[in-house]
């Protein structure tokens, strides 16, 4: 199996395997991170398909001394933003989420396995209140489990504003999961509102 | 409590190796009690657990077929736009072959008339030569030149002899 420098160099010489792979190696990646700041299966495959174009396209100038990864997340948040913008300007409007919250289980979420599917709505509906920049750098971060130096990076900020997006992004996902998603918050634990 | 891992560097926002995470990630899914002890912190931490939400397998597919495809697109339209240039450059080349060609042959038609040659110099006439009839002679010579003017007929002959130059 190729490396990844390896793979890269073939690719820019037009080797179509190795850019075949090279989709293969990173589209969980990518798709991933699409989904998490789009929120929608069929938007992160749209967005996925661009990155990759893109991708290609770029190979000619990418430096080999800078980490892969990192260019690839920045064209993938950057694509999955521009997205997210386009909707909220109207052309493609956010799916309707269900106004009814999610019966709270109480004490049985303390006491059982967490619900994947119900912490994707959880966060779905509530990360939707977010600005995307707030939204992609608490994915890449909390999410994806990314430093506050490769987020900002990525995102091509400050670290310090980075950690601005993150203290606004915990904040209102911290209230929206006290307010509407109890259940899912462990017993015994609330934080009034204004605390850090 | 030895089974519950550590969620400091979690907390503190470290970057785990991705095994180490995904275990730490799994293990919070299944326990309440690190759940609770995350929340402590912040109940927004708890969405870290959404990492281990799998991709779909149909998902991945199309993310790969969809972009074989549309790079393949992009190679086709890279392949048509060098083929248009390097065409586009052999016309030029071309064009600009028969213009100068054209501009050529137009030069040649209406060109000057040729210039005329270097007249041999005329040897100086013997010193006790007579000078032919209609001949006046200038009196203004330059240097060691004798110029000499003359008509004969219609026609004006300018003569000159230098003995320095030998003509």
């Amino acid at each position: 199996m190729r490396d990844e420098g390896e793979l890269i160099r073939a690719a820019v010489d037009g080797d179509t395997e190795a850019v075949s792979e090279l989709v293969r190696r990173k589209r969980e990646q990518v798709v991933r991170i699409a989904y998490q700041v789009t929120g929608d299966w069929e938007d992160a495959v749209d967005v996925s398909q661009g990155v990759f174009v893109r991708l290609w396209k770029g190979l000619g100038r990418y430096d080999p001394s800078r980490r892969f990864d990192t260019w690839l997340y920045r064209i993938t948040v950057n694509a999955a933003i521009d997205l997210v913008r386009s909707r909220e300007r109207g052309l493609q409007p956010l799916p309707d989420e269900p106004q009814e919250l999610p019966a709270s289980p109480g004490r049985a979420s303390a006491e059982s396995a967490l619900d994947l599917a119900e912490l994707r709505r959880a966060f779905a509906r509530l990360s939707a209140r977010l600005a995307p920049k707030q939204r992609a750098a608490f994915v890449l971060r909390e999410i994806e489990g990314l430093e506050t130096a490769e987020v900002a990076r990525i995102m091509n900020v400050a670290e310090s504003t980075v950690r601005n997006h993150l203290l606004q992004a915990r904040r209102v996902l911290r209230l929206g999961l006290e307010r509407e998603y109890p259940g899912l918050v462990p017993e015994g634990f609330r934080k009034s509102e204004g605390e850090s | 409590m030895s089974d519950h891992p550590s969620l400091r560097r979690l907390i503190e926002g470290v970057e785990l190796p991705a095994e180490e995470r995904r275990e730490l990630l799994s293990h919070l899914q299944a326990c309440p009690g690190c759940r609770a002890e995350l929340a402590e912190r912040d109940p927004s931490l708890l969405f870290a657990i959404l990492a281990l939400e799998p991709v779909p397998a149909d998902v991945l597919d199309r993310v790969s077929r969809s972009a074989e495809a549309a790079i393949a697109r992009e190679q086709g339209r890279s392949a048509l736009r060098r083929t248009y240039a390097w065409g586009s450059l052999a016309a030029s080349i071309v064009v600009a072959g028969l213009l100068g060609a054209y501009f050529w042959t137009q030069r040649g038609l209406d060109a000057p008339p040729d210039r005329p040659t270097v007249v041999d110099a005329i040897p100086a006439p013997a010193a006790d030569a007579a000078m032919p009839a209609g001949m006046i002679e200038l009196l203004d010579s330059p240097g060691s030149a004798d110029v000499v003017e003359m008509t004969v007929g219609d026609v004006e002959v300018v003569m000159i002899f230098d003995e320095a130059m030998g003509i």
